[in-house]
């Protein structure tokens, strides 16, 4: 496995664990899984330590080897990319549409209007950027080990 | 048409002191996964680093890679 497939790997794990804190922080925890927050917690705690760990010890290793980043790893990464820009601009289209249909449903429905407000776009826009980075390491690592 | 690129590289190296692997990436700049995923014909390099491999072989480009339709 090479050092880019293991940061993909980390990068995957860091994300949702960034995404679960966040939604946990604003959302809170979905009935059905609430009698597991603590363990839940704890499962993304120790991943964030174990994924900071081992980004850690590859950013102290990165120079030891002769090449750190080829033709192949440029190539996979441009696949992440691509996928990753796709998945932002469908959201993006998606908000656009909803944003200019608010006004007018929003008359008839008190409720359908709220729903766009500030705050929820701000949410909206963070995890698309969440999702995102972590569309494009699911792609890179599928990559990765399909090239392996 | 559905072709695929082949290659001797496995043979070469072998026929080369038993270069590794690693030896090879080194030599032409890459690292061992490509060379790896090169030799098993999963991942088709440049045209750049396949004269860079026929070059450490000292062998012509078509000795080394084939396109096999």
């Amino acid at each position: 496995m090479s050092k880019h497939e293991i940061l993909s790997w980390t990068s995957i794990a860091s994300s949702a664990t960034v995404i679960f804190f966040y939604v946990l922080f604003f959302f809170g925890m979905p009935g059905f899984l609430a009698e597991h927050e603590a363990s839940l917690t704890k499962i993304f705690v120790n991943t964030f330590w174990i994924v900071l760990a081992i980004e850690l010890f590859i950013g102290l290793t990165e120079h030891r080897s002769n090449v750190d980043k080829d033709e192949r790893d440029y190539q996979i990464e441009a696949f992440g990319h691509k996928f990753a820009y796709s998945f932002v601009m469908v959201i993006l289209v998606i908000m656009l549409v909803q944003l200019f249909l608010a006004p007018i449903l929003g008359q008839a429905n008190e409720t359908y209007s709220s729903i766009y407000s500030l705050s929820t776009l701000r949410h909206v826009l963070f995890l698309t950027i969440l999702g995102s980075s972590l569309i494009k390491r699911i792609t890179m690592v599928y990559h990765y080990r399909k090239l392996a | 048409m559905d072709g695929q690129i082949v290659n001797q590289i496995r043979k070469l190296r072998f026929l080369h002191n038993e270069m590794t692997q690693q030896e090879l990436a080194e030599a032409v700049g890459v690292t061992r996964q490509t060379i790896n995923a090169i030799e098993a014909a999963k991942y088709s390099p440049s045209l750049e680093l396949a004269f860079k491999i026929s070059i450490v072989f000292d062998k012509p480009l078509e000795e080394v890679f084939s396109y096999q339709s």
